[in-house]
């Protein structure tokens, strides 16, 4: 999704979008930028929206571009010819692919405005390549502007950092994820579980919609409740179930990681900080969980279960763990309940 | 949109166009040929980037019944254009989204591109453009691109340098190596201008001129460069960048001078070439004139034999006796250039660069670097 304004862009990186608009509007911007930090904090839509911005012929007192022109339309749509976004899934960055850009801001542009170019993962540039764009840069071209995209800044050549302005995109507000998600009309309970999850506003996107995410989060529901009412062991319940979650590492992280905030959430209950659970639609069954446990026994479960996250990746029988896991879990449930019940 | 013209007058149209048809650019909308329809004529407009035609189809043939605007396919349509029967044909915009085209017994629809992503191009012109003989635009063309650099690690020596200064217009390529440059009078007084072309979208230039008019419009301004032939308008980019000056490395004073048979020299030439260790295309000969007043050809190489080639020149040479090698490919690629049949060899010494000139030829000089041996 594009974005529109810079207003918009602000909610997701303060700083950057100040700069940035400020140096549009104070007629200062560099001819090289170096937009770092990690996936999924709005680093490509922001070297669209600035590409937008110096194309579009009919921006507003505050810089935004009207969205509408034919310079505007063409820039969404990535084909506008002033434009030129080298993207390499993973691979290397070939020094044709710089040459190639290096004859075409030798001559004069095709249309009349500025020309920028958006160069993504540029931590894949090697030796070649990074010296063939470095010569480019030491003598800019008149109205040609970069943009390199990057996670690893320290990849880079220190002439180049050293030429560019740098601009740290930092991990995206948890709450403005899961207003956006709220916004597209995914569950309340959806956004905020996978907002707590990544701070990848891309991945998270792509994790609402995978119908795996909603059935861990369900399961996570449904065996809190199982635990409540105790008909049907949760180690029973997750087993019926585990196949699909277990199949995919992905998942399992996922699964478990919902499994702790859940968990945490009966502790911030018990602790009263209710405004930061995070299953708030299921308030009441944290509450009643609440009271069938002590705050001794949650963070020792605690410990467990990330115990067991950082396992994960190594090559264990996760099957097993989980049961172990899960069997803890009710244990703890029954000892806070037998102990609350021999008291009265 | 819909219309309809002379199948012939349509094709002949799309033979120009294309040439300015990109198959090999990223950006699919430079692959379409958009065509702008109004009640008196249909525009065609292509572009690779560097360089756009402009083409306007006002033929009597012609008759719109609607206009619109569109951009389609550009290598499909000239295909079904070509092989087409009838000689009338009929196209009209279906769902806003296919072209259809009526020729004969066939029906022919098309997928369009979207209009919208075509470039803004421009093609502005001037009011007092500078009007030149289309033969002679033919010829600079023939005698300046060839020089140009192959490689772009210098990109502005990939292009051909015109500079307009009062009533002379110079056309200057060089790839260091060699340099050809060719001046022409042009009849007034027109505002000083130092642009570079690419050699290439010269060369295709040349290919269009074939049409035989007599004159050709050029309009000239700091971002491009605009050829006005007839209802063509043919567009080049110009080349970024300051064109090396080159006024300086043309001798003026020549202590040797020898006059030749142009072709006798070149096949002399092309024989004491076969036989070089290097590769043909940098194979270096030497020549050597003479106290006899005979120029001797030769090349040697350890490993295959040696030339010698005897060539008389046809006056007496002034000067004294010298030896030079140089690069036979470059020789030869520039003694072709001239259309006199005598040229004079100019020198000004073993390791200083030449010149060649020939009577027929006026305003035509090629320089060339020699080579230093031993």
């Amino acid at each position: 999704m594009a974005l529109l304004s810079w207003n918009q862009f602000t909610f997701y990186q303060p700083s950057v979008g100040r700069m940035l608009q400020n140096s549009i509007q104070t007629n200062r911007l560099s001819h090289s930028y170096i937009f770092e930090g990690p996936i999924g904090t709005k680093r490509i839509d922001a070297a669209f929206l600035l590409a937008k911005t110096l194309l579009c012929t009919q921006k507003d007192d505050h810089a935004n571009p009207c969205g509408v022109c034919h310079h505007c339309t063409r820039v969404d749509k990535n084909v506008h010819p002033n434009l030129f976004f080298v993207q390499n899934d993973n691979k290397e960055i070939r020094k044709e692919q710089i040459k190639e850009l290096l004859v075409e801001f030798g001559k004069a542009s095709i249309e009349t405005g500025p020309r920028i170019y958006i160069i993504d993962q540029a931590e894949r540039f090697n030796q070649y390549s990074a010296n063939i764009l470095l010569k480019t840069m030491e003598e800019p071209g008149v109205d040609i502007f970069q943009i390199l995209i990057t996670t690893q800044i320290n990849s880079l050549l220190k002439t180049i950092i050293s030429r560019s302005q740098i601009l740290h995109f930092r991990p995206i507000d948890k709450c403005q994820i899961k207003s956006d998600l709220e916004k597209e009309g995914f569950s309340p309970l959806l956004s905020s579980a996978v907002s707590e999850y990544t701070t990848n506003i891309d991945m998270a996107r792509e994790m609402v919609e995978n119908p795996l995410i909603v059935d861990s989060v369900q399961l996570v529901i449904e065996m809190a409740r199982s635990l409540q009412i105790k008909e049907k062991s949760i180690v029973l319940h997750f087993k019926e179930k585990r196949s699909a979650i277990l199949g995919d590492m992905a998942i399992t992280d996922f699964f478990l990681t919902m499994l702790t905030l859940f968990l945490k959430d009966i502790l911030n209950y018990k602790v009263r900080y209710l405004d930061l659970l995070v299953f708030t639609t299921e308030t009441e069954l944290i509450g009643k969980l609440s009271e069938a446990i002590s705050q001794k026994r949650i963070e020792e479960l605690l410990d467990k279960m990330l115990g067991l996250k950082s396992r994960l990746k190594y090559n264990i029988n996760v099957a097993l763990a989980f049961d172990k896991l899960l069997a803890y879990l009710e244990r703890g449930f029954d000892h806070g309940i037998s102990s609350s019940s021999s008291s009265i | 949109m819909n219309f309809s013209l002379s199948t012939n007058v349509l094709l002949n149209s799309l033979l120009i166009s294309q040439k300015a048809l990109s198959n090999k650019t990223p950006a699919p909308y430079l692959q379409g040929i958009k065509m702008e329809v109004t009640p008196k004529e249909v525009i065609l407009i292509t572009s690779n980037s560097d360089i756009s035609i402009k083409l306007s189809i006002k033929d009597d043939s012609l008759v719109v019944e609607s206009s619109g605007e569109i951009l389609v396919p550009g290598k499909f349509f000239v295909d079904i254009i070509r092989k087409l029967e009838g000689d009338r044909i009929e196209l009209s915009v279906v769902d806003n989204n296919s072209l259809r085209m009526v020729a004969g017994d066939s029906d022919i629809s098309l997928n369009l591109l979207n209009v919208d992503d075509f470039p803004e191009l421009d093609f502005p012109l001037n009011d007092e453009p500078i009007k030149i003989d289309s033969k002679i635009m033919k010829a600079i063309i023939h005698q300046t691109t060839f020089a140009t650099s192959a490689i772009e690690n210098r990109p502005i020596l990939t292009g051909v340098n015109i500079r307009v200064e009062g009533e002379k217009l110079t056309a200057i390529a060089t790839d260091s190596f060699r340099l050809s440059q060719k001046m022409i009078e042009i009849p007034k007084n027109m505002e000083s201008m130092n642009v570079v072309i690419p050699g290439r979208s010269l060369d295709e230039l040349g290919r269009i001129l074939e049409m035989n008019l007599d004159e050709i419009l050029i309009h000239l301004n700091h971002k491009s460069i605009l050829f006005e032939y007839g209802n063509i308008l043919f567009q080049s980019r110009l080349l970024d960048g300051n064109f090396p000056e080159t006024s300086r490395l043309i001798p003026t004073e020549f202590p040797i001078i020898i006059k030749f048979n142009k072709e006798r020299l070149a096949s002399s030439i092309d024989r004491a070439s076969l036989l070089s260790s290097k590769e043909s295309s940098s194979s270096i000969v030497k020549l050597n004139l003479r106290n006899d007043n005979i120029v001797e050809i030769t090349s040697n190489s350890p490993e295959l034999g040696k030339v010698t080639e005897k060539v008389y020149p046809l006056e007496k040479a002034i000067g004294m006796p010298i030896k030079i090698a140089f690069s036979s490919k470059y020789f030869n690629d520039a003694l072709k250039t001239f259309n006199s049949e005598e040229v004079y060899v100019k020198f000004t010494g073993e390791i200083r660069p030449f010149v060649i000139e020939g009577d027929l030829d006026p305003g035509v000089i090629q320089l060339i670097l020699p080579v230093r041996t031993e």
